[in-house]
């Protein structure tokens, strides 16, 4: 694992998301509302759509028949095709099966800079 | 009693300072949905974000119907721009042709049959300006409103010359298309070399009516197409008309092992019922129809090679990406990895080829 900055703190709000390139590799980068940031390998494990073209959301969480129980805003990542929703911080699928883990990369704040570790 | 003598100018001024009105009856309307977000909250926030009503399709689709990248800057519906078409899906994945198939299906109104009729020949007419004569890897679906035949039938012959229309299109949703109604739709499509494709309509429902949640829909959408498959035979079009093609599109195809052996143990039985079928169901599957990939099921990748097996064919599916909808399947990424060269390369190319009668 080698260190890559990304961009500087303040360049990403709460929320939010980016692609990011280390050499041929692709990382999305997220910054969840509790201002903690995560990455992932930019590429779906099912059919290999970019994830950072998705969406960065919540979801419903398991509830009760009939009823909605909606949380985690901003930390799933929901794929741009089929919508497989991925947990950012730890690239586990919502729905576990033998294709659905996105590989997840240690991401440290350093002196005000985003640094990636991949 | 007496009858007062006021004209209708002192009528209209004098009720309301004589009689004070109740309307039970008036309608106000917001200008934009979008008035009502303020009130909402999740989930049903984000179903908003894909509101278009509820109208054929009865649902307000829960992730959206479209895969996020094709989405358009401009806020047209994703498919509606051809050089974005063109470069996410025909450049990118070197799609050498490609069956456009529409999603605007008069075939399924029911009413008006003859404004149908009007809509369907429009869209074709739209559809050869706009598209057909814009990119020669484009082929054509005639579409038609087979609610009137004999309509059906006109615009069939009036669009199969031109050189890249490939098939008839009829949406499968609550017609029996075997019926012989509709005969004469075969007629013409065989006697004009074209196929006739049948894709998923929103208007499908299941046995017990329409199903109370988009996920229940969209998994049991495969059922319309078991029962057209039976339907088709039964109904005796490839008898009446032996050069008739089906193209099954949007469908699936793991079911159909399971529905040939089912109709040849029954037609071993039951045979006196329909005796102008005059051969095994499971022939006419294999001889009459071709059956497009997507949506393509991910299990165990040996069992989908097992399925294909099981089809007793490997000539009967043909791949398709759905562009540019949400269960878009990647040429790249969607057959299993237990298909072999060969087999990749019939479903990729040469059975549609030869179905389609394509070089």
């Amino acid at each position: 694992m080698k260190k890559h900055i990304v961009c500087r703190e303040e360049e990403m709000n709460p929320g939010s998301k980016r692609s990011v390139e280390v050499g041929k590799r692709a990382f999305v980068l997220v910054r969840t509302p509790d201002g903690s940031y995560q990455a992932l390998r930019d590429v779906c494990p099912h059919q290999g759509a970019r994830l950072s073209d998705g969406e960065l959301t919540g979801t419903n969480l398991p509830s009760c028949v009939g009823e909605y129980d909606y949380g985690r805003k901003g930390e799933i990542l929901r794929c741009p095709w089929h919508r497989w929703e991925f947990d950012v911080t730890s690239g586990d699928a919502l729905v576990a099966d033998r294709q659905s883990r996105v590989k997840h990369y240690e991401v440290t704040v350093e002196d005000g800079y985003v640094v990636l570790h991949c | 009693m007496t009858i007062s003598q006021v004209s209708p100018e002192q009528r209209e001024t004098n009720r309301t300072e004589t009689v004070p009105i109740i309307d039970t009856d008036v309608h106000e309307r917001f200008a934009s949905i979008q008035e009502l977000l303020p009130y909402m909250k999740e989930p049903f926030l984000s179903y908003m974000e894909h509101w278009t009503g509820w109208g054929e399709l009865k649902y307000i689709h829960p992730i959206g119907g479209s895969k996020l990248d094709s989405l358009l800057p401009n806020g047209n519906v994703p498919g509606s721009d051809l050089g974005v078409l063109q470069e996410q899906l025909m450049d990118k994945y070197d799609i050498h042709k490609a069956m456009l198939t529409g999603l605007f299906y008069p075939a399924t109104m029911e009413a008006q049959f003859e404004l149908a009729a009007a809509l369907a020949s429009a869209y074709n007419d739209w559809m050869v300006e706009h598209w057909l004569d814009k990119d020669e890897r484009f082929l054509g679906s005639i579409h038609v409103a087979p609610q009137i035949p004999e309509l059906a039938v006109r615009e069939i012959e009036r669009m199969a010359d031109h050189p890249r229309m490939v098939q008839v299109l009829l949406p499968i949703g609550t017609a029996a298309y075997g019926d012989p109604f509709y005969h004469g739709i075969y007629e013409a499509a065989e006697r004009k070399g074209l196929v006739v494709a049948m894709h998923q309509g929103n208007s499908v429902r299941s046995p017990f009516g329409q199903p109370r949640y988009y996920i229940e829909w969209h998994t049991i959408l495969s059922q319309a197409f078991m029962a057209s498959v039976v339907n088709l035979i039964v109904n005796g079009v490839f008898d009446k008309y032996p050069g008739t093609r089906i193209a099954m599109l949007e469908g699936g195809f793991s079911w159909l092992p399971s529905l040939m052996w089912r109709m040849d143990q029954n037609y071993k039985s039951l045979r006196l019922e329909v005796p102008w079928v005059k051969r095994l169901p499971s022939e006419y599957v294999k001889e009459h129809f071709r059956f497009a990939t997507q949506p393509i099921e991910d299990p165990d990748p040996m069992h989908m090679l097992k399925m294909v097996e099981l089809m007793d064919s490997d000539e009967l599916l043909m791949f398709s990406t759905d562009y540019p909808h949400w269960d878009f399947d990647s040429p790249l990424r969607s057959l299993p990895t237990s298909f072999s060269k060969e087999l990749k390369r019939k479903i990729f190319y040469e059975n549609a080829a030869k179905f389609y009668g394509l070089t």
